[in-house]
């Protein structure tokens, strides 16, 4: 019987630690690099010559860049969801997503503060934000909150990889050498015994209560942003928990799409199975009307007042100039994924994906929505400014930084999985002998 | 009868070629540009010239935005002239040129000179060229009467300071926007020894901590000697030190007047997460102490 359970062990091991990248893998990571290359020679460009080559101007102060802010900041608190409130509630089957749920968080507010850094124009005067910060701004919040969770997402990923980077060390002794002095350094000590669990343990129960709320005020903050300016579109109430439901949302999508691709790519169908992919689909039907409500809310109070200014911004969603990419949002985005998957079939892996992908993207479009069409509706318009200013079209410079960003951001993912295990190998043993035990 | 009405007609055939010969004519060249260039002299520094391009459309005069000059010192580029620097006008026309420090010497060299603006030759419009002329001048201003002003006006003749007179000038207060007048009276002449005396009746101007205000003298548009300014910090206003701590503490107040219920609920969020997360910084170095000491027991 113990040997049996020592095989399975070692056979999950074998299975689940990190690998060589394939032919295409290669090809994969190759292709994010020169991205991300030619996304810093934009931003070069830009740091040389200024703001001025993004289409920025007077009046959209605010473009791609801040959208994209809003973006990865959503998919950041995705951990807080999968790792620190499902493992509150002792959800056992949300254990194979969780380090995917954590790897995805980190990296989405690492390049959250890049690109917000990139907004700025000036990086070398952030540090005046803190010399001269008025506590009373929202940018200021902005600044702690995001510095906080980067920190809290750095250590929630590291603290239940201990145990994993004491069996790299083991079953990894080839690695090459300033790799296996990464794991040397951070997991050596690592014995797991029970003392060193218990404080481990301890320390992710203190970590996933603390996770909520900071993860529930870093998206509040960041919706108030906006939310504290008198702007049409942006003066509402509403915009704390639209923003954090179309946060889970956004964040649940991605973890679906990174699901299907790991499991895809790594054969880890054993682990991420149909129920797997079952159970995410009716976490995002409930998150979608969810955040559909909040939507309601958000366009259909002010259609049914018709303030003279919020007929303007919402005619240009609704019918007008955004009208494509507003509809494209709400059904493609929202109403189609949500539909698919209150069918059965709907929540196998392949419609999952595809919903996945319509929900990410369509999130995306829809942070663009919420930044660019009130920037450009000011209740006073500005006099003697060229007509140019009254329109805002990203130029190559913007585009090529935003999607080195994200690209940056599907590298950092990428690589992890090359050098670390993907799923958590040591939580997944212990489970299985607890089941075994039970 | 007959020929009164040839007559007639041959005045009107006559006026309708003419019209269709200026209406062609029109078609065929260019609009007019017009230039007008001014020195303005500040605090008897080296002169800022600016330029005003203008254009008739439609009857009306139109600024010429975004429209290169190139100014020369004393002679054009053809006659070998020093060029001073090229720019190009603003959406309004507009457009303000330095004399370089490269040029200081040449400048100085001479009592007068010319600055000539040219602009080349484009699809909508001639080149031009407008010549101004420079007098060198000087300002003084001597406040050392209580309340009284002595202005001091000269130009650079025969190698020396010559005072100028008969000419008008205005003396007041610079204030946020405008120049205040510090007398009921707007303008003064210059009398034979280039002097005006003004008297300074505003009382209770708030100036800075020291009570300072700026006396500015001044001359607008000169014919001869363009335009003319000069600035002189005097104690003869009200000490005022703005109270930065004037509206409270409030959500629009400056950094260090934050309201007290914010700063609380702030520090409580910020204390309470970073204490949080040291504890668990410091949980991981436990988690590193126990494995070693694990380690060196031999477990």
């Amino acid at each position: 019987m113990e040997n049996n359970k020592l095989t399975a062990d070692e056979k999950l091991i074998a299975e689940l630690m990190p690998r060589k990248f394939n032919k295409l893998g290669v090809i994969w990571v190759a292709l994010l690099s020169v991205i991300c290359v030619f996304g810093l020679y934009a931003y070069i460009l830009q740091l040389r010559y200024g703001l001025v080559v993004t289409g920025l101007r007077d009046y959209a102060s605010w473009g791609i860049y801040i959208s994209n802010f809003e973006f990865f900041v959503s998919i950041s608190i995705v951990a807080a969801l999968f790792t620190a409130i499902l493992r509150l509630f002792n959800v056992n089957w949300a254990t194979p997503i969780t380090r995917i749920a954590e790897i995805i968080a980190f990296s989405g507010i690492l390049f959250g503060a890049i690109i917000i850094i990139v907004d700025m124009g000036r990086p070398e005067r952030f540090y005046n934000l803190f010399i001269f910060g008025r506590l009373q701004s929202p940018i200021l919040w902005d600044v702690i909150v995001i510095c906080t969770y980067l920190c809290v997402s750095v250590i929630l990923l590291y603290i239940p990889l201990m145990p994993d980077l004491k069996l790299l060390i083991e079953r990894k002794p080839k690695a090459v050498a300033f790799l296996h002095g990464i794991y040397k350094f951070f997991g050596s000590f690592w014995t797991g015994s029970k003392e060193q669990e218990k404080v481990a343990n301890n320390s992710v129960n203190i970590l996933c209560v603390a996770m909520v709320p900071v993860a529930l005020i870093v998206k509040s903050v960041t919706s108030w942003l906006f939310a504290t300016t008198f702007r049409t579109g942006w003066d509402s109430n509403n915009f704390g928990a639209y923003f954090i439901s179309g946060a889970f949302l956004v964040g649940a999508g991605c973890v679906v799409v990174a699901m299907y691709i790991y499991r895809k790519y790594w054969g880890l169908e054993k682990y991420i199975t149909d129920m797997h992919f079952d159970k995410m689909g009716r976490i995002l039907v409930l998150l979608a009307l969810i955040y559909g409500y909040f939507n309601i809310n958000e366009y259909m109070l002010p259609f049914f007042k018709v303030k003279k200014e919020e007929e303007i911004l919402l005619n240009s969603l609704f019918s007008g100039s955004y009208a494509v990419a507003f509809w494209s949002a709400i059904i493609g985005g929202m109403i189609i994924p949500t539909v698919i998957m209150l069918f059965k079939n709907g929540r196998k892996p392949v419609p999952m994906f595809i919903c996945g992908l319509l929900i990410v993207t369509g999130a995306w479009i829809k942070r663009y929505l919420i930044v660019t069409p009130t920037m450009l509706l000011p209740f006073l318009p500005m006099h003697n400014v060229p007509p140019a200013y009254t329109h805002y079209y990203p130029t190559w410079q913007e585009w090529a930084i935003d999607i080195a960003t994200l690209a940056g951001a599907l590298l950092v993912v990428t690589l992890f999985t090359r050098f670390f295990p993907i799923l958590p190998i040591q939580e997944l043993i212990n489970e299985s002998h607890e089941k075994d035990n039970k | 009868m007959r020929k009164i009405i040839n007559n007639i007609t041959a005045i009107i055939i006559a006026a309708l070629m003419l019209q269709c010969a200026v209406a062609a004519a029109d078609e065929t060249s260019k609009a007019p540009l017009k230039v007008d260039a001014s020195l303005l002299l500040v605090n008897n520094q080296a002169p800022f010239v600016s330029v005003t391009l203008k254009t008739k459309i439609d009857r009306k005069f139109t600024p010429v935005a975004d429209m290169e000059v190139q100014f020369y010192l004393d002679k054009d580029a053809a006659s070998g002239g020093q060029l001073i620097g090229k720019a190009k006008t603003n959406n309004r026309g507009k457009l303000t040129i330095g004399i370089p420090a490269s040029l200081q010497a040449a400048w100085k060299a001479a009592p007068t000179h010319k600055i000539i603006a040219v602009t080349a030759k484009t699809d909508k419009f001639d080149e031009t060229s407008t010549e101004v002329n420079c007098v060198k001048t000087r300002v003084t201003l001597d406040t050392a009467e209580d309340k009284n002003v002595k202005m001091k006006l000269e130009e650079w003749k025969d190698d020396h300071w010559a005072p100028v007179k008969d000419a008008e000038v205005k003396i007041g207060v610079k204030r946020l926007l405008s120049d205040l007048n510090i007398s009921e009276k707007e303008t003064y002449k210059t009398d034979s020894a280039g002097e005006v005396v003004a008297e300074f009746k505003k009382t209770g101007l708030p100036g800075d901590k020291n009570g300072n205000i700026i006396l500015v003298a001044k001359m607008d548009d000169n014919d001869t000697y363009g335009s003319l300014r000069f600035e002189k910090p005097i104690p003869w206003g009200e000490k005022y030190v703005p109270e930065s701590g004037a509206l409270g503490r409030a959500l629009w107040a400056g950094r260090f007047h934050s309201p007290w219920w914010l700063l609380f609920i702030a520090y409580f969020i910020i204390i309470g997460v970073w204490g949080s997360l040291a504890f668990l910084v410091m949980a991981i170095f436990k988690i590193r102490a126990i494995g070693l000491k694990e380690k060196a027991a031999g477990k």
